[in-house]
């Protein structure tokens, strides 16, 4: 199963604003992967949200939206 | 505070949903900016013509040449001068209808509770997480509602935060959004990025917007949801954070 994460923020920066990633099937599977494949990612604090809700541990659906969102700082 | 006799708001009067009632709650209304920037001025800009009673302005920092493509305050002549005290200096121009409290120095874990408790509301316009944390701790301690904003590149965010008025569920605040941040998280800024103006416009502006809803009681402001938008694109992701 792929899952397109959306990212933003400096999180892009590392991984694209929008990428694939195959047979994750809850936040924590998700993390494990990531980082695997984007060990920057360790060093950043970033929230998962998935459908428009911030999760800690949701099962992860077929068609969900995932986005990875790092706090900004400029203004 | 009386609701001016002039005709200055008669276009905001006539707004249906709006009116005399939703002007006289922000006629009493006092609101703490903190950070006159890219963010600050234009939503000092909006909150001042809108009639916000009461506005505090803080920022220690100096007007420099690399502000002015997007701090639209200031001018050629203003470089070197505090920004909080001439942002306070144009704005009583634009509406001397309003009182202004000018703060020229940081805003800190020792002032910080002194200033606040005098204001309904904080707004988040600065460019470091270590003052966000401060505006956002003495915020959870007075249980004032705090409007954050904040840029990255070519996106930025919005939300409001501590908020707990006619609210069944628990205030959330910026500790609980990013709990793994400290005070001396190195985040990029405008500085180290870049940022185009208009960027701060829109971010700036949609924190006003959320004032003026959160004091007059329309719409629906982003209580615990994180707004993030992309100028590239146009798109808007906001996300519950409960």
């Amino acid at each position: 199963m792929q899952t397109t994460i959306l990212s933003f923020g400096s999180i892009a920066e590392i991984t694209g604003k929008s990428f694939n990633i195959s047979d994750v099937s809850d936040v924590k599977s998700l993390k494990i992967k990531l980082f695997e494949i984007y060990p920057a990612l360790k060093n950043k604090s970033f929230l998962i949200s998935i459908d428009k809700k911030i999760v800690t541990n949701e099962t992860i659906l077929l068609h969900s939206t995932v986005a990875l969102l790092p706090p900004f700082s400029g203004g | 505070m009386q609701i001016s006799n002039s005709n200055r708001y008669i276009r905001q009067l006539i707004l249906k949903g709006f009116g005399a009632a939703a002007q006289e709650k922000l006629t009493n209304s006092t609101i703490l900016v903190v950070g006159a920037g890219g963010l600050g001025c234009p939503l000092l800009q909006y909150l001042t013509a809108a009639g916000i009673g009461t506005i505090g302005i803080a920022d220690f920092d100096k007007v420099s040449l690399s502000n002015l493509h997007r701090q639209i305050l200031y001018t050629a002549n203003d470089i070197g001068a505090n920004k909080a005290e001439k942002a306070t200096a144009y704005l009583l121009n634009q509406n001397p209808e309003i009182k202004i409290n000018t703060y020229s120095e940081k805003i800190t874990a020792e002032n910080a509770n002194d200033i606040i408790m005098n204001y309904d509301i904080v707004i988040d316009a600065t460019d470091t997480i270590e003052s966000r944390l401060v505006i956002n701790d003495a915020c959870v301690h007075l249980n004032k509602p705090f409007i954050l904003g904040a840029i990255h590149e070519y996106q930025g965010q919005v939300a409001v935060l501590n908020y707990s008025h006619n609210v069944k569920v628990k205030p959330i605040n910026y500790r609980d959004v990013f709990p793994d941040l400290t005070a001396q998280a190195k985040l990029p800024n405008c500085e180290e990025t870049g940022v185009l103006g208009v960027l701060c416009g829109i971010i700036g502006t949609m924190q006003a917007n959320e004032a003026i809803k959160l004091i007059t009681g329309i719409g629906k402001p982003l209580i615990n949801q994180l707004l993030t938008y992309d100028s590239l694109t146009n798109e808007i992701l906001i996300v519950d954070l409960l």
